[in-house]
């Protein structure tokens, strides 16, 4: 799978592309890894170039939250299309995960999540 | 409308449920057109009644008949294996049981609240996971 990495300031911004689906979460999940590794403490996971997700990619996305938050980090997901946004409204994801509508929404509440 | 069908036979692999999809997305754009939630709807409850079958049932293969009218798109998922009844048990699921998990046993969830009727038989040996989801609205 697709993945870039930026960094805003001390925030990973990962954006992967395509759809995150059974066949493609051993790739998301290693992806991750070797952009992100393991000291990384906060993570905005922008999906707006997600266009498709299945409950293998919920679950990709709810263990890479536990690890995070186990960690002491921080994960915020932001920018999902409307059946992205849908599978994690209908699946409770979003009462688990902070989810924003764009990046730079996300970009915000991960500086007011930080500051608690 | 007269009535569509179309029926995929494909091995079970993950990969395979990808073009099994891209087709179902196809027939679910002519179905829906504009409302494309609905469409999106029934495309991700297939896509995890597949998912379910390559991964769950130790199947080798996976069946999937899709018929449409201007009434109802229905997808029947067809595996080999022991009987498994997910309506059964998906009815036993509840939204509190959903809001604890942090992770995993979505699928059927997901299913159950994204079609309009999903019903199950066993039939020759054969796991039959129907769904419906009406067109007419």
């Amino acid at each position: 799978m697709d993945m870039k990495l930026e960094m805003d300031g001390e925030v990973a911004v990962l954006i992967p592309e395509g759809n995150l689906v059974a066949s493609k979460v051993e790739s998301f999940n290693s992806r991750i890894e070797m952009l992100v590794g393991k000291d990384f403490r906060f993570v905005l996971l922008d999906m707006s170039r997600i266009d498709f997700i299945d409950s293998s990619g919920l679950d990709a996305v709810m263990m890479f939250n536990k690890r995070a938050t186990g960690g002491g980090g921080i994960l915020v997901c932001a920018a999902l299309k409307d059946n992205v946004q849908k599978v994690f409204r209908v699946t409770w994801a979003d009462q688990k995960i902070p989810v924003a509508a764009t990046r730079s929404d996300g970009l915000q509440m991960m500086r007011e999540l930080r500051a608690v | 409308m007269d009535e569509r069908t179309l029926v995929m036979e494909f091995e079970a692999d993950f990969k395979n449920v990808d073009i099994a999809r891209a087709s179902l997305q196809g027939i679910t754009a002519d179905c829906f057109g504009k409302d494309t939630e609905r469409a999106s709807d029934i495309t991700m409850a297939a896509n995890e009644a597949m998912n379910n079958a390559v991964e769950h049932t130790g199947s080798t293969t996976v069946k999937v008949e899709v018929a449409w009218n201007d009434k109802v798109l229905s997808v029947f998922v067809i595996s080999d294996g022991p009987p498994f009844d997910p309506v059964a048990a998906v009815a036993e699921l509840k939204q509190e049981d959903i809001l604890e998990r942090d992770e995993g046993g979505y699928g059927l969830y997901l299913i159950r609240e994204l079609v309009d009727r999903f019903e199950y038989e066993y039939r020759d040996s054969h796991n039959i996971w129907k769904l419906f989801k009406l067109t007419g609205i």
